[in-house]
């Protein structure tokens, strides 16, 4: 393997006021890799993708994104470290309804110079790229691309969502619950849409779930829960 | 430039209360400029009310009271002045034409003003405009003739040859009428925007064949009554008259000849400069211009915080939309640009639609209000004035928009990529 993806080192991190929410000695995703994460809503899975976007400063401890430690980059770099090496997959409302599907494709290439300039490098424009990303997961109708994002299903929807994570190939693609809002089949299909779109772009996934049954599609899988010291049983409770 | 893209891609995903905001914005922009293209033009028409006139003269009492009674029919005279007196200054060599004014009388609550032909050849208004017949002639020599002012023939449905009785008073419902002696309409003027079209115009001759009778200010009884034929035979040259209003031959002998008036022996006389009386009216009703005028700016104003109202609701709601800007990697001081461009773009929106509101306005209203009001409002670009204005309203508009910007600054940093819903 070579340089490591995501590197946590030691991290602890506590809302002001609040009791530690997250206690994570390590965690590591190789370039390439996909990574299921098991993590029930509440076990401070949102908190710990702020951490890897950078969005919030552990209190202890380091988030090192392709080697480069977030904490010490200035807020601003941050954020376009973060995009320039990040796509985003949410559980629904990924999109901005008043925007055509296209537009909402080409979004990250707005605000990333790196990542359009790798759009362009790879499709010949940022146009062909987000024609070809929406085609590979079976978006091809034309007029369906100028449509508004939200008149779309949203199976739809979430497959425009993993088109605009993956434009101008990011290293790294984090789907947080990106499947919950769909049916059983559509499921399945768009994981494996997500993989070969990943593969072809050589993105690593990180894919946060509370859904235990997609994790033996992945690389690996991990229990945010065991990963996560202040998640365990403390003396508090036994008393 | 992506960023005002988006921007107005929202607005128009929220185009119903972006109209709305938009279209108050509009309004009070419509009404600044109405009112401040109204007072410019006030102003100039008010000083335009009267020119070539070089010199008023009346009894003793102030140069506003006697602006207001000579030349716009309000209130009245102290005093009257006697005939004598105007018949000094009238043969004056260094005077061109003088016109006498006789007034006190009332047809329905038009002031009547007894004078000569010398108004309707002297008197002038506007950029030395005379007055002129629409249709008729001036009176001439019977006593009984009248000649209309157009806003009078008009409301009171005149025509040439109708029979109309004066009463005696300026109240708008007089108990005392000069029935016995009745005036024919003989002319109508145009309409000069004026009060000279709410006056009815009669010879001083008539003034005085009204009055000839009466006595103590009340008509004589039975025997003592002169009907009107055997006034006609009578010498009307009458005693005394209200006030005069004098041109000169040489413009420089103005303020000798106002000394010399006001200095006058015979009586107490006021001579005043129109053009400084005019100004000095001005400065009393300016307040009330100013007051319109602060008005409007309030108004502005208020459609400015309904805009500020409308974009701080909507944050709420779309910390959604910063939410997955930011995911794509808009900066909070992107979501912060958004939201100061949705200002900017609702504040030129509604001074786009303002200025089109006001210029549809003025097209409508354009002919009405110069032949009722006589204020020509013209079809004509802004002035640098009304630029600057607007300039402003815009700078508070974006300078409004950058509070929601900065909140919305604030809740990106805190909101992060996700928001729990």
């Amino acid at each position: 393997m070579t340089q490591a993806l995501i590197e946590l080192t030691d991290l602890s991190f506590a809302w002001p006021g609040q009791a530690p929410l997250l206690d994570i000695p390590a965690l590591r995703l190789d370039a390439g890799e996909s990574l299921f994460l098991k993590g029930p809503s509440g076990s401070g899975k949102t908190t710990l993708l702020g951490l890897l976007g950078g969005v919030q400063k552990p209190d202890r401890g380091s988030v090192r994104l392709l080697g480069q430690d977030l904490g010490e980059l200035k807020l601003s770099t941050r954020d376009r470290f973060r995009v320039d090496h990040t796509g985003y997959i949410f559980q629904q409302f990924n999109l901005l309804p008043f925007l055509s599907v296209r537009e909402n494709v080409e979004l990250p290439c707005r605000f990333s110079r790196s990542r359009a300039e790798r759009a362009v490098q790879r499709h010949g424009s940022v146009d062909a790229a987000a024609t070809t990303l929406l085609a590979h997961l079976g978006l091809k109708d034309p007029a369906l691309l100028a449509r508004r994002a939200d008149s779309l299903s949203i199976g739809q929807q979430q497959r425009v969502a993993a088109a605009r994570a993956l434009i101008g190939q990011p290293e790294l693609v984090i789907a947080d619950e990106p499947t919950s809002a769909l049916d059983a089949d559509t499921r399945e299909a768009f994981i494996h849409l997500l993989f070969a779109e990943c593969r072809e772009a050589g993105s690593s996934l990180l894919f946060v779930s509370h859904d235990q049954s997609l994790a033996p599609l992945f690389d690996r899988q991990l229990s945010l829960a065991e990963l996560n010291r202040a998640a365990r049983p403390t003396s508090d409770l036994e008393a | 430039m992506y960023l005002l893209r988006l921007a107005l891609a929202s607005l128009a995903n929220r185009r119903f209360t972006a109209f709305l905001t938009a279209f108050a914005i509009a309004l009070s922009v419509c009404l600044l400029l109405a009112v401040e293209r109204v007072r410019t033009e006030a102003r100039a028409s008010f000083a335009s009310t009267i020119s070539g006139t070089d010199l008023i003269v009346g009894a003793r009492s102030g140069s506003v009271n006697l602006l207001l009674y000579s030349v716009f029919r309000i209130g009245n005279a102290t005093n009257n002045i006697r005939w004598d007196s105007f018949e000094q200054y009238a043969n004056n060599p260094r005077v061109k034409w003088a016109i006498p004014m006789s007034l006190g009388d009332s047809h329905r609550g038009y002031r009547v003003m007894g004078t000569t032909e010398a108004y309707f050849e002297h008197y002038q208004y506007g950029r030395k405009q005379n007055l002129q017949l629409a249709e008729g002639r001036a009176f001439a020599n019977d006593p009984f003739e009248v000649v209309l002012g157009a806003e009078v023939a008009e409301a009171l449905h005149y025509k040439l040859g109708d029979k109309l009785v004066l009463a005696h008073g300026v109240a708008v419902i007089s108990l005392v009428k000069h029935d016995d002696k009745p005036f024919t309409v003989v002319g109508v003027l145009k309409r000069t925007g004026t009060p000279v079209d709410r006056t009815l115009h009669i010879s001083l001759g008539g003034m005085e064949a009204i009055h000839v009778d009466w006595q103590n200010g009340v008509p004589a009884r039975g025997a003592g009554r002169i009907s009107a034929e055997q006034a006609r035979s009578m010498d009307l040259t009458p005693k005394a008259i209200t006030a005069f209003m004098l041109g000169l031959n040489n413009k420089i002998a103005t303020f000798t000849l106002q000394r010399e008036i006001n200095e006058f022996r015979g009586e107490p006389l006021l001579a005043i400069l129109p053009g400084v009386a005019l100004q000095e009216l001005w400065s009393l009703m300016g307040t009330a211009e100013q007051a319109l005028f602060v008005v409007s700016l309030f108004v502005v104003l208020t459609g400015l915080i309904g805009m500020l109202t409308a974009i701080l609701t909507s944050l709420n709601e779309r910390r959604r939309e910063m939410a997955i800007l930011r995911s794509v990697g808009a900066r909070p001081w992107h979501i912060a640009g958004l939201l100061v461009l949705e200002a900017f773009s609702l504040a030129v929106a509604g001074i786009a639609v303002g200025l089109g509101l006001l210029y549809f306005g003025i097209a409508v209203a354009q002919g009405y209000v110069q032949s009722n009001y006589g204020l020509f409002l013209p079809l004509a670009l802004p002035s640098a004035h009304e630029w600057t204005l607007l300039g402003i309203i815009l700078g508070a508009a974006v300078l409004m928009g950058s509070i929601p910007a900065w909140r919305a600054y604030r809740q990106s940093l805190a909101d992060g990529l996700s928001i729990h819903l």
